[in-house]
């Protein structure tokens, strides 16, 4: 499986032309020379675009970066510095991934933290775990030992073995330093520094088997295919077992793949894959970025118990509730918009307004308690949920319109216009106006302007719904003092309140079809195209087959073809595009 | 049972009825409760001060001097020359390497057979600075000695307009710029306030529960004042955060039930014995109260507010401040530490030592704020779930005008 024509500057020089836009971290890492020459290689139309298939090049997102150093080298090592905000595209911020490149700026902190996490793995306190070899000496080089070490962590940073010539890089790197510092763990360190500034770190590679033909199918290679199960189903890269299967072939058979499938499904960590999931589809902020970006920030004079810990909190507990709801109890996903059942926190239950007592000492955090509304209680299902009501609200106003749009995008897959640029929202925004003292009088009178009304009449009648909630997701009955109507409708059905909301969201078809297009997008690194429907449209079949269980949903993505086959259009392929996308 | 609930009422009943068996048997060990009690409402004090009610003119003499002024004429009267205090006033308050021996000097202020002793340990060997006292009519308080109009040195409560309130802490501490409130200065006296809010997070929470048959109407009520295990959470305001969770701490030092009436929406208590309360060491390390009075008004948007108060020894109002020595009364306090507890000691008018015949106790009113909370037992880890969420006293916010 191993090839060893791809060398290090044909492999920098393709990546422009398969993936990235400006700057990229693989020129930029390259001599302007070099630089050159490989975009005049690739320029033009000689380079095929994937017309069917998984996008070939995606960069790690900040959490599979931690994740991955913490599987690999343990929840002791500290990860400081800072990732880039990411990109989302078509709703997904896995599909932006895969059109990321790494700014001079970003490389400088990816390289911060390299040296920061190789100094930590070959300290002294860390060494003797890591490194599976003792030098002749610690103060000369002593390449065989160098070498055991840099394979075993260079194949699990790589997700794949370390070519030859890879191998001897770094080797010669360990060597060099050793013998410049005397210090045989500090060549060590120099190394691991640089393997985890590596684009083929930084970046998920799916490579292919095969020659590249436009028109052609390929597939994609056995750590290929080890990597998208992992990152899909772990939110990480594979562990040693996926990677020995993937060596010994196993991954090729539809049978020994769907072995692995089911060993990760059955796995725990496969709670933190169906959590990196709903954090992209459900546009969770607080996890990789301050919460002072989004709208999970309050005015807190109008609502000073919406605190950063209860943002933090409110993703955590939806996060939880899913779950628990979907993985531990492998429930049925439409339950999501109906469940009384969730998790609080004492900072959270205070603002929901219900009693959890800490059950930590003072100063410290309090675990998460399980907590079920009561029957008849307005909150059910994450819609009621602070992280969906007040991350779809202003900072100082709750919104009906924002919440319905949510609603329609995220959860049905429908896509609303923007407003146009000169609309007024004056009229909406006013709440101190004695003629219209409730957001639904304000928006009525809002959709008298025929220009605003057919995009709201698609969202708010679902966002008035919601109104009981305020912006900081706090209940309430009265706006102004007047009693709040929240009768709503969807697609015809009529219903009242949040309850009722979520009973409806349930029984519509949409939301199910859309979880398993927002997945397969997820899996896939990009949108479905018409291309892929007929795909889409069984897995949605096997999805209510399946009763809607999202494990047996994960396991018809993770075992079907269509994740691993790549068809090609355009012109036929320079020869560096075709060594770069082979398998090494 | 309804303890659990920050607010009661019976459509919760068949949630209650799910509550833990953990839960419930923790019930045993309550005080009694009003057999017709079926409405709760828990509160948790957000706020602790000297209740003071300050007017122009209440003072004869002004309020106090500064306090580079008071301790000029203290030093002056140990027989230091007018210049020599000064200077060393000045060289203390400039700082630096110079000022240690000023402040040892000030410090040391007390003369115990005419050797320097520490005047904050020791204030009895300081020669009394003789603090203003007020003079004034108003003051909050209850009429703590059932004397009335006749009771001697009493004031006129501003809100109730009763006559006799006995209020003496308020005629010690009212001439002092840190303690002085409303209507005179523009906010709530400020050492108090100040340094409880600074401590709030950091101490066992004072816990109130008003239970009665309708809260909204009036009606006998009990009132329980308790300790809680758990410390406040802070809202992001800095505030105490409103309908956090609180257990009880089962420590019998801290329980404390009272007979009480609401009125109008105002709570006061129908008997008046001793109130006990552990509180934090640095300000307040304790509450302990005879004849003790309460007037808490349950306020439409939730909260609570109102004054406590009683005759407590004056002593314990005076330690956490002693203590607090030189930064005490030359930062937080801006009070001169041996004259107050000249004042204490001089205007103390409760529970005469019967060896010496000086009282031991002073009246006191204290302001308090309150915020609602859910207040569970002292074994409240298992969550008594599914529990209805009842909103009744919830308030009603309204998102503000102009809002983007």
């Amino acid at each position: 499986m191993m090839h060893e024509q791809v060398s290090a500057p044909h492999r920098s020089a393709v990546v422009p032309a398969i993936c990235l836009a400006s700057a990229c971290l693989a020129l930029a890492a390259m001599p302007s020379s070099s630089a050159q020459a490989a975009s005049e290689q690739v320029s033009g139309s000689s380079a095929p675009s994937v017309a069917v298939g998984p996008a070939m090049l995606v960069r790690l997102s900040p959490n599979q970066y931690r994740q991955v150093v913490t599987d690999i080298f343990g929840s002791d090592i500290a990860i400081g510095g800072r990732f880039a905000p990411e990109i989302r595209q078509d709703g997904l911020l896995a599909i932006g991934a895969g059109s990321e490149s790494i700014t001079a700026d970003e490389l400088d902190q990816y390289h911060a933290m390299a040296q920061s996490i190789a100094a930590q793995v070959l300290d002294d306190s860390h060494r003797a775990e890591m490194v599976p070899c003792t030098p002749i000496s610690v103060t000369t080089p002593d390449d065989h030992c160098a070498s055991q070490f840099i394979a075993a962590v260079g194949e699990l940073l790589y997700r794949r073995p370390l070519t030859a010539e890879e191998l001897r890089t770094q080797i010669g790197i360990a060597h060099d330093t050793a013998r410049q510092t005397r210090d045989f763990y500090a060549g060590l360190q120099d190394s691991l520094g640089e393997m985890l500034v590596s684009p083929e770190f930084l970046f998920e590679w799916y490579n292919v088997k095969g020659p590249i033909k436009a028109g052609a199918p390929s597939t994609l290679d056995a750590y290929a295919r080890a990597s998208k199960l992992s990152f899909l189903l772990w939110d990480s890269a594979p562990d040693q077992q996926l990677l020995d299967a993937a060596r010994r072939g196993k991954l090729d058979s539809h049978k020994g793949l769907a072995r692995e499938v089911d060993r990760m499904l059955a796995s725990p960590r496969l709670q933190a894959g169906v959590r990196a999931f709903f954090e992209d589809m459900l546009e969770f902020q607080c996890a990789d970025f301050p919460c002072e970006d989004s709208n999970f920030v309050k005015d807190t004079t109008i609502y000073p118990d919406f605190t950063p810990q209860v943002a933090a909190d409110a993703e955590e507990q939806t996060l939880r509730t899913l779950v628990d709801l979907l993985i531990t109890h492998d429930g049925d996903y439409r339950d999501i918009f109906t469940t009384r059942k969730t998790f609080l926190t004492p900072a959270l239950a205070a603002l929901y307004g219900v009693p959890v007592p800490r059950t930590a000492p003072n100063g410290e955090p309090t675990p998460w308690q399980a907590y079920a509304y009561a029957p008849g209680d307005p909150r059910a299902g994450i819609l009621s949920e602070i992280s969906f009501v007040a991350f779809h609200s202003h900072p100082g106003l709750a919104s009906a319109t924002l919440r319905g749009r949510a609603l329609r995008q995220d959860i049905l897959c429908e896509k609303v216009p923007d407003p146009p640029p000169n609309v007024s929202f004056k009229l909406v925004m006013d709440t101190s106006n004695p003629e219209y003292k409730t957001a639904r009088e304000r928006l009525s009178a809002h959709r008298s302007n025929p220009v605003c009304a057919g995009c709201h009449k698609l969202m708010d009648p679902m966002g008035l719904a919601m109104e009981n909630f305020d912006s900081d997701g706090s209940f309430r009955t009265r706006e102004n003092g007047v009693p709040i109507d929240t009768s709503g409708e969807l697609d015809g059905v009529k219903f009242t309140g949040m309850v009722g909301l979520g009973k409806t969201v349930a029984n519509n078809p949409a939301a199910p079809a859309c979880l398993v297009r927002r997945l397969a997008a997820y899996a896939l690194g990009r949108e479905p195209t018409k291309d892929d429907a007929a795909w889409v449209s069984g897995l949605k079949q096997e999805f209510m087959a399946d009763h809607y269980r999202l494990p047996a949903l994960l396991r018809q993505i993770a075992t079907s073809d269509m994740l691993y086959r790549v068809e090609w259009s355009g012109a036929k392929p320079s020869p560096a595009v075709s060594s770069a996308l082979a398998s090494r | 049972m309804e303890r659990l609930l920050r607010s009661f009422r019976p459509n919760s009943l068949p949630a209650l009825a799910m509550l833990s068996a953990g839960a419930i048997a923790m019930l045993a060990i309550l005080p009694t409760r009003n057999a017709a009690a079926s409405e709760t409402r828990g509160y948790v004090v957000s706020l602790f001060t000297n209740a003071a009610y300050s007017t122009k003119d209440d003072c004869r003499d002004g309020v106090d001097p500064y306090h580079v002024q008071q301790l000029t004429e203290e030093l002056v009267a140990l027989g230091m020359s007018r210049a020599k205090a000064e200077k060393t006033l000045e060289v203390y308050e400039n700082g630096g390497p110079e000022a240690a021996a000023a402040r040892d000097m000030i410090t040391n202020r007390g003369r115990v057979n005419g050797k320097p002793v520490n005047a904050y340990v020791n204030p009895a060997a300081v020669i009394d600075p003789k603090l203003h006292w007020v003079i004034g009519h108003y003051a909050y308080g209850f009429n703590l000695d059932g004397r009335g109009a006749d009771s001697p040195n009493s004031f006129e409560d501003p809100v109730t307009h009763e006559k006799g309130v006995n209020n003496q802490l308020f005629r010690v501490f009212g001439c002092a710029n840190d303690f002085r409130g409303p209507p005179a200065t523009l906010s709530t006296p400020s050492f108090y306030t100040v340094e409880w809010s600074t401590l709030r997070p950091s101490f066992p929470a004072w816990l109130i529960t008003i239970s009665g048959a309708d809260l909204s109407k009036d009606g006998p009520v009990t009132i329980d004042i308790t300790r809680s295990l758990d410390h406040v959470l802070l809202n992001a305001q800095g505030n105490t955060e409103s309908n956090a969770t609180f257990r009880i701490d089962p420590d019998p030092r801290s329980h404390n039930v009272f007979a009480g009436q609401i009125k109008d929406g105002i709570v006061t208590l129908t008997d008046h014995h001793d109130l006990h309360l552990l509180g934090d060491p640095v300000l307040v390390s304790r509450l302990d109260l005879s004849h003790t009075h309460l007037r808490l008004t349950l306020k439409s948007d939730g909260d609570a507010d109102g004054i406590i108060g009683g005759y407590q020894p004056w002593m314990e109002i005076f330690a956490p401040i002693g203590h607090g020595a030189i930064n005490f009364e030359q930062g937080q306090a801006g009070v001169d530490i041996p004259g107050l507890y000249w004042a204490l000691r001089n205007l103390a008018d409760a529970d005469p030592d019967p060896r010496t015949g000086q009282n031991q106790s002073i009246s006191t009113a204290w302001a308090i704020e309150a915020v609602p909370a859910f207040i569970v037992t002292a074994q409240g880890t298992a969550l008594p779930a599914p529990v209805q969420m009842t909103l009744a006293n919830k308030p009603q916010r309204s998102s503000a005008p102009g809002s983007p």
